[in-house]
């Protein structure tokens, strides 16, 4: 048995070695050396990570790298998209003379303990913002942001092994595999390299056999956590089928559109954008961009009246389109990044878990 | 991010003027604007069934349909509804005054499709806005194309817009104009009754020759659309043209999302196979 | 017009009033001390007592007007302001739904509840009436909602009709604002909180410091009601108990929505 385990890691071990070394090195790290390293990262900017901020978990600014709560067992209830399209900001301001762009939210930073659902949800993001003609606040944020992804273990809502994005093989810097005795760190980018580099006595140069072996039996007792599962590669054709389903009505009837589910969504991308004057004169003012939300009555509202989904089941249908069907580019490649927030959050248990689930057996859930 | 990429923002409208304006019936009004830098505005270009977004400073951004054809640059021209925030202010501007505009953006019509083909061009209410971008178009390249039925409902004379331009183009040989009112008054000469009565005035067309374009508002899509259906127009010729909420024009704010599509980039022309494709369109 | 005539343009003018009500929006203008000089730089106020002494009573481009209607006295100077402004804000919840002081609108027992409080055989200086909302007596152009207003809403709601165009509605629920503050959803503690069928603009206050939305903004158009009082009374409240709390700020506003739970 033991025998046959080693047999089987030295194969995905030369399959990993096949698969990441020509784009990717992997280091070893002792623990005792995680945060003298991550504190050396400051001059690569601004510190940002998961911190306990008023009993939330959010991404945030930190002064000490022992505020991070890198355990892995908890995701941040505001998804790191925020990092890179911001709730909130002045895209730009007006004067006499026009309009001009406001980047002063753009700063270097380095953020810390993003995990492998995370960093798919913002490479999904890039295909929008960084789309032809690129968004030039999202591209400047995330040109300027390293990404130090972080390996976790799954919540009871985790979905990820579902989607794939359980692990993840680009779209960071360097990834840390928390092996508890030791950490596996891969580098992902130049600048990565720049930051091993830096800090060379921090890491060892050699994996043994035995460190991936460990590494394949956590993963593997991982993969046996997880508590739900949806079947993503059918969904695209079930949700085609489904489309006139009378399951919408249900969710309909039950659907608080309080909006959350778009909000906690590592792929829900939407925007609203209004003009504020300054009080004292009619020529100056600001361009505001807030998140938005397909949940809303006036999402897909013209002016004149006319609402293209007035009611809350084409509202959800469009949601479920983005995340259980196609999104982006590429049809049939669903937006759902199996982060588990929609199941967490809606407070009437309106997530992709009982949704798809509905539209599956064409039965609603029992209440 | 190199700060001379920055620079290109494409959020960042440019300064346009207003050159000339005037009511086309109550609460609806044609701009006619050019770019503030000459050389801008002559060699803008865009596609007909393209469209803008203009800013009024401190109100906000909306698409607007462009109404112009590119085969007569320098001006571009806008029929406008007043009907919310921003139109409201447009209505305050007068001519010389500056506003701000940034596009052209969507993919316009399928011009290719057209060429050599007869074309049915049928519109409802505001919908002849863009239509008449595509009218302009190809009676500047008449020689491009083939037979033309311009068929343009309004729900009485007073909503009629554009009339004197459309009805001087009845007196053109190389274009046939139908003109109808839901409700027609005493100074109402044309026809009576939905856009869709028109197809019966038809002659006969060969519907593997033919386009069918259509642009109206939300309720007429289905009605035109049979009747391109019943002459057996394929699918994928009838073409229409879509409004939406937008925020960005460039496939960023989500609003305009029909499946996995945006109009604001997929369209706002899409063709009926399409629509029935993505089930959300029309 | 060019820019030389419009600097000529005269500045609006502007009148804010106080009816029943604490007085704390006019307030909110007050302390939002970063922008008030700007404010009085850049309209003419005529009338703003809490302000400055010396009103002049007459011709308005903005009256904003807070609180209910409640005298005799007050419905005719609602009606006056009326008849002078060009535009009428209902400024404030009480303004705008006719506050705590209509929570019991529509029992019918107005009467019952004055002699309750004032016993028999009062005479009153000025005549009270049961506390009605502004649209109850007059055509209101624009609501700005909350107890207090929140400047930000205010300011955006202020600018844009001095400087001459049309406010900007926001018909989104507490709940947007929430998570845009990342704050922890009481429903998920199974804990009251009317978020999801109220207005937003108050920058969720009350839930992120962790205490339930009563409904200062007054309902939403798009809440979804009868769900909503279902998932409350699954956390075991009573429908009544839900009605009563709804009904603090809900004034005249909530009724239409309450009518068929």
């Amino acid at each position: 048995m033991e025998k046959a385990l080693i047999e089987s890691s030295r194969n995905i071990a030369i399959h990993i070695a096949i698969l990441w070394v020509p784009n990717m090195r992997i280091l070893k790290m002792q623990p005792k050396f995680l945060d003298k390293f991550l504190e050396s990262l400051e001059k690569f900017g601004a510190l940002y990570g998961p911190v306990h901020r008023n009993g939330v978990m959010k991404y945030d600014r930190i002064e000490s790298v022992s505020e991070l709560d890198l355990s892995g067992h908890q995701l941040p209830m505001i998804p790191v998209k925020k990092l890179f399209n911001p709730k909130q900001f002045t895209m730009l301001h007006f004067n006499e003379k026009g309009f001009y762009p406001d980047y002063s939210m753009i700063e270097k930073r380095v953020i810390i303990g993003v995990h492998p659902c995370e960093i798919h949800g913002v490479l999904r993001l890039d295909e929008i913002f960084l789309n032809d003609p690129a968004d030039p606040y999202y591209a400047g944020l995330r040109d300027n942001s390293a990404i130090i992804g972080f390996s976790c273990w799954p919540t009871e809502s985790s979905l990820c092994k579902s989607a794939g994005t359980d692990i993840v093989d680009e779209g960071f810097d360097l990834f840390f595999m928390n092996l508890n005795e030791f950490y596996l760190v891969w580098v992902g980018s130049s600048r990565g390299y720049d930051m091993i580099h830096e800090r060379e006595e921090f890491f060892e140069q050699e994996v043994s056999h035995e460190d991936m072996r460990k590494y394949i039996e956590w993963r593997n007792k991982r993969n046996e956590v997880f508590k739900l599962e949806i079947d993503f590669g059918s969904m695209p054709d079930i949700m085609e089928l489904s489309h006139n389903s009378e399951v919408w009505d249900y969710f309909a009837e039950k659907c608080l559109s309080c909006g959350q589910c778009t909000m906690v969504c590592p792929t829900c991308n939407c925007y609203n954008v209004s003009d504020v004057f300054d009080v004292t004169n009619e020529t100056t003012g600001r361009r505001e961009r807030t998140w938005d939300s397909c949940m809303f009555v006036d999402y897909s509202l013209v002016a004149g009246g006319h609402n293209f989904r007035e009611s809350r089941a084409d509202r959800l249908k469009l949601w479920y389109t983005h995340k259980l069907k196609t999104f982006g580019s590429e049809y049939g490649r669903p937006g759902c990044i199996g982060c588990g927030r929609c199941v967490d959050t809606c407070p009437v248990d309106i997530n992709v878990v009982t949704v798809s689930q509905a539209l599956i057996s064409g039965e609603v859930p029992k209440e | 991010m190199n700060i001379s990429k920055m620079h290109e923002n494409p959020y960042n409208p440019e300064p346009a003027r207003i050159v000339r304006h005037y009511d086309l019936i109550e609460d609806h009004r044609f701009f006619q604007i050019r770019h503030v830098d000459m050389n801008r505005a002559m060699s803008f270009t865009y596609n007909p069934g393209q469209f803008i977004m203009l800013s009024i400073p401190g109100v906000g951004e909306a698409p607007f349909s462009i109404s112009s054809t590119p085969s007569r640059p320098g001006i571009l021209e806008l029929g406008v509804r007043k009907v919310g925030t921003l139109t409201e202010s447009l209505f305050q501007k007068q001519d010389n005054d500056i506003i701000y505009i940034r596009g052209p953006y969507g993919n316009g019509y399928k011009i290719e499709q057209m060429e050599k083909k007869d074309l049915i061009i049928t519109a409802g209410g505001l919908g002849v806005i863009p239509l008449r971008s595509i009218l302009y178009y190809v009676l500047d390249n008449r020689d491009k194309f083939g037979r033309v039925f311009f068929l343009y409902g309004a729900g009485d004379s007073n909503q009629f817009l554009f009339r004197d331009e459309f009805f001087q183009l009845k007196a053109r040989n190389d274009l046939d104009c139908m003109y109808t009112v839901d409700k027609a008054d005493k100074t109402w000469t044309e026809s009576e009754g939905v856009v869709t009565k028109l197809f019966k005035n038809l002659p006969e067309i060969d519907p593997q020759n033919t386009i069918g374009l259509v642009t109206g508002p939300p309720v007429m899509y289905k009605f035109v659309i049979d009747e391109f259906l019943k002459l057996k127009i394929p699918k994928n010729m009838i073409q229409l043209s879509l409004e939406r909420r937008m925020k960005c024009g460039i496939g960023k704010c989500g609003h305009c999302a029909l499946d996995h599509l945006y109009t604001c980039i997929d369209g706002p022309v899409f063709t009926y196979w399409d629509t029935q494709h993505f089930r959300e369109l029309i | 017009m060019t820019t030389q005539e419009k600097k000529a343009a005269p500045k609006p003018k502007i009148g804010v009033y106080g009816f029943t009500g604490c007085a704390g929006d006019q307030l909110l203008i007050i302390h939002t001390e970063d922008e008030l000089l700007n404010l009085f730089g850049s309209v003419d106020m005529q009338s703003f007592v809490m302000a400055s002494s010396n009103p002049i009573e007459g011709e308005l481009d903005v009256a904003f007007v807070e609180g209910s209607v409640s005298t005799d006295e007050e419905e005719e100077h609602i009606l006056d302001i009326r008849k002078r402004a060009k535009i009428l804000v209902a400024m404030g919840n009480c303004a705008v739904g006719g506050g705590p002081q209509a929570m019991y609108t529509g029992d019918k027992k107005y009467k019952e509840r004055l002699q309750k409080v004032y016993g028999d055989n009062v005479k009153f200086f000025i005549e009270p009436v049961e506390a009605k909302p502004l649209d109850a007596y007059v055509e209101v152009d624009y609501y700005l909602p909350g107890c207090p207003i929140d400047q930000k809403q205010a300011f955006a709601l202020i600018t844009r009709l001095i400087h001459g165009a049309v406010p900007e509605t926001n018909p989104h629920p507490v709940c947007h604002e929430c998570k845009l503050n990342e704050t922890h959803c009481l429903l998920l503690d199974k804990k009251f909180c009317l978020g999801p069928l109220v207005a937003g603009g108050c920058d969720s206050v009350c839930p992120s410091h962790g205490l339930p939305c009563v409904g200062c903004w007054g309902p939403i158009e798009d809440g979804n009601f009868k769900e909503h009082f279902k998932l409350l009374e699954s956390f075991g409240m009573s429908k009544k108990e839900i009605t009563r709390r709804i009904k603090n700020y809900g004034g005249h506003k909530i009724l239409q929505y309450l009518e068929n739970l």
